[in-house]
C-alpha cells in the first residue's frame, strides 16, 4: 500500500502541480489583456457547464465517480493496514525483530500441505489469527485434520512470534485424485 | 543464549525509507478522498434536488454565476492565488517523495578541537552483512542504517534456507553479531531490527 500511495501521490502531486501552474499563467495572461486562453480550453468548460443542468445525465455520472473514487481513496486510506511482520520474542530490549508474514504464510502452506491427505491449502496471516484453507482428498486417514491441526500449531510455536496467532483451519473434502 | 518473552508489539509495519512521507501521503490522499467524496455527494444531491427543483434543474454554471465573476474583479486574482497555494503545496509534496533517512555516514567520534571523525555506512553494514551471511542456516543479508549520523539504528533483512529455525540464527545474531557492531562503533546501545524471510521449503540438514 505504502508502494501503491507513493505513485498515486506522484501521479496526483505532478497533475495537481501542472493544473494549479497553468491556472496561474492563464490568469497572468488573460490579465494583461489577452481574451483568448493560452493553454486551458476554458471556453470549452463553461459552455458544457452552462448547457448541463445539475440533473443531466453527464453531470449525474460525474458526481457518481466523483463520490466513488473518493469513497475508494477514503476508505484505502483510513483502513487499518496489516502488518508487514509478525514480531518475534527477543532477549535484547535493543532488538526489535519480525518475521514477515509471507514467510508465515509460507511455512504453514508447507507444513500443512505435507499432510498425507492435504492437497492446496490457501493461508492467509493476520495479526491476531492465521486462517488456513485446506483441500483434504477423498480416501484421506481419518485423523488427517487433528494432525494438520497439529502441525499447523507446532510449526507457528516453533517460529517464536511475541504473541503467536490463533490457528483457523478450515478443511474441505475435495474429489477423487 | 535463548530468546525470552519479553514485552512489545505483536506485529511490526513495514520499513520505510521517510515516516513523515508516508503520513503526509496518507493524510494528503485521505483529504482529497474527502474532498472528491463531498463535491460527487453534493451534486448528486442537487441533481436528484436535495436541494429544491430549481436548482436540480439550473445549469451547473448558471448566469447569476458568470454575472457575480463579471462584476467581482477580484475574482481571478483571488482564483490565481488559490492556484499558487496548491501549486507550492503540490511541490511541497512532491519533494517530500524523495526525502530518505538513510545514514551515509556515522559519527564515530567527535572532539571540539580536532574535528569528527566518520565511518562509512556501507562499510559498517557490509562488515555485518559478511558476518551473518557466514551463519549456517542464512542464505541472504542485505543491512542498512537509519535514522541520522549521532542516532541511527540498524536494519537487517536474513532469508534463511530452512536449515536452521529463525529463532536460532537471532539468537546467534544477537550474541555475536550485534555485540561485534556495538565494539566496531565503540557503542554501548544500538538498536537493531531484524526481519526474516522463510524459504517455501525446509532444506534438510545434512551436516
Amino acid at each position: 500500500m505504502r508502494t501503491t500511495d507513493r505513485i498515486l501521490s506522484l501521479v496526483i502531486g505532478l497533475a495537481l502541480f501542472a493544473l494549479s501552474v497553468l491556472v496561474v499563467v492563464e490568469v497572468i495572461y488573460a490579465a494583461v489583456n489577452n481574451p483568448k486562453p493560452l493553454f486551458l480550453p476554458y471556453a470549452q468548460v463553461a459552455e458544457f457547464f452552462r448547457t448541463h443542468s445539475w440533473s443531466a445525465g453527464w453531470i449525474v455520472t460525474g458526481a457518481v465517480v466523483l463520490a466513488l473514487l473518493g469513497l475508494l481513496l477514503l476508505v484505502s486510506e483510513v483502513r487499518r493496514r496489516r502488518p508487514a511482520l509478525l514480531a518475534m520474542q527477543s532477549a535484547d530490549p535493543q532488538v526489535v525483530a519480525g518475521i514477515s508474514r509471507r514467510s508465515i504464510q509460507r511455512v504453514l502452506d508447507a507444513e500443512i500441505g505435507a499432510v498425507p491427505g492435504v492437497g492446496k491449502t490457501s493461508t492467509r496471516v493476520g495479526r491476531r489469527t492465521v486462517r488456513v484453507k485446506a483441500v483434504s482428498w477423498a480416501g484421506a486417514p481419518d485423523n488427517v485434520g487433528p494432525e494438520a491441526r497439529e502441525r499447523g500449531e507446532a510449526a507457528l510455536a516453533g517460529l517464536r512470534l511475541q504473541k503467536a496467532p490463533s490457528l483457523s483451519l478450515t478443511l474441505r473434502s475435495g474429489r477423487d485424485s | 543464549m535463548s530468546a525470552t518473552q519479553s514485552s512489545g508489539p505483536a506485529a511490526l509495519s513495514a520499513e520505510t525509507r521517510q515516516p513523515g512521507t508516508v503520513r503526509a501521503n496518507r493524510i494528503l490522499l485521505a483529504a482529497l478522498g474527502v474532498l472528491l467524496l463531498g463535491v460527487g455527494v453534493l451534486a448528486l444531491l442537487a441533481g436528484f434536488g436535495a436541494f429544491g427543483q430549481r436548482l436540480r434543474l439550473q445549469f451547473v454554471l448558471a448566469p447569476s454565476i458568470e454575472q457575480f465573476v463579471a462584476a467581482s474583479p477580484w475574482y481571478w486574482s483571488v482564483v490565481a492565488v488559490v492556484a499558487a497555494v496548491v501549486a507550492l503545496l503540490c511541490l511541497w509534496w512532491l519533494l517530500i517523495q524523495t526525502r530518505s533517512d538513510r545514514v551515509s555516514a556515522i559519527r564515530v567520534s567527535e572532539d571540539r578541537t580536532a574535528g569528527s571523525t566518520f565511518l562509512d555506512a556501507g562499510a559498517f553494514t557490509s562488515a555485518l552483512e559478511a558476518e551473518i551471511g557466514t551463519y549456517r542456516g542464512v542464505s541472504r543479508v542485505g543491512a542498512y542504517l537509519s535514522g541520522t549520523p549521532n542516532r541511527y539504528r540498524a536494519t537487517v533483512r536474513v532469508a534463511l534456507d530452512g536449515r536452521i529455525d529463525a529463532g536460532d540464527i537471532h539468537d546467534r545474531i544477537v550474541g555475536q553479531a550485534l555485540p561485534m557492531a556495538r565494539n566496531a562503533l565503540s557503542v554501548t546501545e544500538l538498536p537493531f531490527r531484524l526481519e526474516f524471510e522463510l524459504p517455501k521449503s525446509t532444506t534438510r540438514n545434512i551436516r
